[in-house]
């Protein structure tokens, strides 16, 4: 999600700025391409990441053959006892692709925030690596500023009896905004996606079973009946499955975390070498 | 005897943390102060921030001179588990026009706290009382209104927000007698949600209390504080976009390199990477006074959250003079920024951090938004008048004559009303 848009202060889209965003769009693709092609790791986690897209969806109806007669009338009795309990199965089947396309989701924008990340860190070495090979002296470390640089104690000029309406002052910051560079929040994506996992990682066997005709509601007490007998079989299942969810939600709560302090650490060297320069 | 106006909230008390909660705890003391019979019926919950376990205790108490009535609480129902419809409404019945509800939005209502004993007392009580319910989502409230019938008030404290869509609030919206809103654009947004008539929506506004006065100074010298401060107080929580704040401090530090301090307080835990503890001061649970000096110190009060139907404590911060920046997507604050003058609205990064700049560039600025926002709270934000509006809402009195406190006795208005025999709307 690219946070800034250029809107001038007369509503109209900024053509030049729109087409601009959209090539940089194109150069950052370009690059992240070309970054996954050079680097065996970036490949390999390519692979795996398109693995997870192709193995993600659990399928409860993979086809049932057989090519004897025994086989095949063995294949026909599964096929009727799948079909007789898919108001059972397949629920349950479809609240973990619900969650396994959230975790999937997760574990993308994971994977393109490293590389964003690693971007930026890279960048950063880059410009250093210039400043270092131009000898720019550097100015010390500006800690003890008591403000900020640019601030005009006595008001720069704005005569607080006459001071701008709020509808002047936002025309100013809508035009000074359209000038500072786009930045992706990667975090407020994963964020979501996290949430959307968290709030799917729970796969239950027992949903409400109910009907509103005599029939429906007949076919629901049947239902309930044969879901008690079969908890058996399908609770530990579902039980297994779901720890395997919560933990895998925990570990991406942690990468996050840990891409969110990552992150912190290269705003804090760039602070650090804004306040130099 | 006359009705007694009582506030229903699921928490309520000394200890009790925030915003409704706060708001129904200042609104019973106003409306005590002006004489009229007012009560709080509550649980024996702490808050929103605490375990749903008992905190007070089961019974009757006076909280700053007011009746309070605690019934004990009836625990939230963790999912799995079957929609639930209390006791105290399938006794009376559903009524004849209740929805074919889907069974998701009853479970979210029964995945909240509530009070079973509660809503039997307001069953019971309904012919003597006039009830304000707040705030909406709560089982409290929604079954509240439903029982209370025409005595029911609603001071929903609406958010924008994905459930504020849901077919269970709608109907309580419409079957409710009036709602109470706190702000213009809470009431259009009623409104509009729910395709009420105008009239059943009032705009009763919030208060805050006016009294005190930070030391901003004294709170800079204490913490050791230099170069601008930002402030946030309240939920530190994604629904009210503060990660979306850290986020965005944390990119304009990494463009300006300003050597910065965001103060923060409130009793949640937060999660701060430590890199940005340079820029980041949690106070955590301070005291009033503490509150109100980081106020006062503030440059700039920055408000990012747009679930708001009032936000007490951008009017706190405006009341000690800081200017405010807050989120453009939240109708209730833009709407507040642009009628008082006291500060700027962002959309985006981009123009948080171009307005940031422009405030924290210019001193006399900030002066003069964060004095726009101070008047205006001080003319808009008086207890004794929201007091007074939200009784002639509740008692269906002329909001015209009630208010001329000089010439009107409230009691006896009450009185003749009820002794007249006139129907009660």
């Amino acid at each position: 999600m690219t946070e800034n848009r250029p809107l001038p202060s007369d509503g109209a889209p900024d053509v030049a700025a729109i087409l601009e965003q959209l090539r940089a769009g194109v150069r950052a693709a370009h690059a992240t391409r070309r970054q996954i092609g050079d680097d065996p790791l970036q490949r390999a986690l390519q692979r795996s990441l398109d693995d997870l897209e192709i193995t993600r969806v659990v399928s409860a109806h993979w086809p049932l053959t057989g090519r004897t007669l025994p086989q095949k009338a063995m294949a026909l009795v599964n096929k009727v006892v799948r079909r007789y309990l898919r108001w059972y199965i397949n629920p349950i089947v479809e609240q973990q692709n619900a969650f396994n396309d959230a975790a999937t989701r997760t574990l993308r924008l994971l994977a393109d925030a490293y590389r964003e990340l690693a971007h930026q860190v890279a960048e950063r070495q880059e410009a250093d690596a210039q400043t270092h090979n131009n000898g720019i002296a550097e100015k010390g470390d500006d800690h003890t500023d008591d403000s900020t640089a640019a601030e005009d104690p006595c008001g720069g000029g704005i005569d607080p009896a006459d001071t701008p309406t709020y509808a002047d002052l936002m025309a100013q910051v809508r035009e000074r905004a359209a000038a500072e560079p786009p930045v992706r929040f990667i975090e407020l994506e994963l964020n979501a996606a996290l949430t959307q996992a968290q709030s799917r990682q729970s796969v239950t066997a027992h949903w409400t079973l109910t009907g509103r005709t005599i029939v429906e509601k007949m076919i629901a007490l049947h239902h309930r009946i044969v879901r008690q007998y079969l908890r058996w079989l399908i609770n530990p299942i579902v039980e297994q499955q779901n720890a395997a969810n919560e933990a895998l939600t925990a570990a991406l709560r942690s990468l996050i975390r840990i891409d969110a302090a990552f992150r912190a650490d290269v705003a804090a060297f760039r602070a650090s070498r804004q306040r130099r320069q | 005897m006359s009705d007694i106006i009582t506030i229903v909230v699921p928490w309520f008390g000394p200890d009790t943390a925030g915003g409704a909660e706060t708001q129904a705890r200042q609104l019973a003391a106003a409306i005590h102060t002006l004489g009229v019979p007012v009560e709080v019926w509550t649980t024996e919950g702490r808050d929103s921030f605490s375990p749903p376990v008992p905190y007070y205790r089961a019974g009757a108490d006076v909280v700053d001179n007011v009746p309070v009535q605690r019934f004990p609480l009836t625990p939230p129902r963790p999912a799995p588990h079957d929609p639930y419809i209390p006791i105290a409404v399938q006794r009376v019945g559903l009524p004849a026009d209740w929805i074919d509800v889907p069974d998701h939005e009853l479970r979210l209502l029964s995945s909240l706290m509530s009070s079973d004993a509660l809503l039997d007392a307001i069953a019971a009580e309904r012919d003597r009382r006039r009830f304000i319910f707040m705030p909406y989502p709560f089982p409290t409230t929604f079954w509240g209104t439903l029982l209370a019938g025409e005595r029911g008030y609603l001071l929903p404290c609406l958010h924008d927000e994905p459930y504020a869509r849901y077919s269970t609030y709608r109907w309580m919206f419409r079957h409710t007698r009036r709602a109470l809103a706190n702000s213009p654009a809470e009431r259009a947004l009623a409104l509009r949600l729910y395709d009420l008539p105008p009239d059943r929506v009032v705009m009763a506004g919030e208060g805050i209390d006016l009294t005190p006065r930070g030391d901003g100074a004294a709170f800079r010298e204490k913490h050791r504080l230099r170069g601008p401060v930002l402030r946030y107080a309240g939920r530190r929580d994604a629904s009210k976009n503060f990660p979306l704040l850290i986020m965005y401090l944390r990119e304009y530090w990494a463009r300006r390199g300003t050597p910065l301090t965001l103060v923060l307080t409130g009793r949640d835990p937060v999660d701060i990477p430590l890199p940005l503890k340079a820029i980041v001061l949690d106070l955590g649970d301070v005291d009033a006074q503490e509150r109100h000096d980081a106020y006062a110190a503030a440059d700039v009060f920055v408000q990012p959250s747009t679930y708001e139907s009032f936000s007490i404590v951008l009017m706190e911060s405006w009341l000690q003079g800081a200017p405010a920046l807050v989120n453009a997507r939240c109708d209730v604050t833009r709407e507040a920024v642009e009628t008082s003058g006291g500060g700027l609205s962002f959309d985006g990064f981009a123009e948080f951090a171009v307005a940031l700049d422009l405030l924290l560039e210019n001193r006399a600025l900030r002066r003069a938004l964060g004095a726009r926002g101070r008047a205006w709270v001080l003319e808009n934000c008086r207890w004794e008048d929201v007091a007074r509006r939200t009784v002639a809402a509740v008692m269906e009195l002329d909001h015209n004559t009630f208010a001329a406190p000089e010439s009107v006795n409230i009691q006896t208005v009450i009185r003749r009303r009820t002794f007249s025999g006139e129907p009660d709307h």
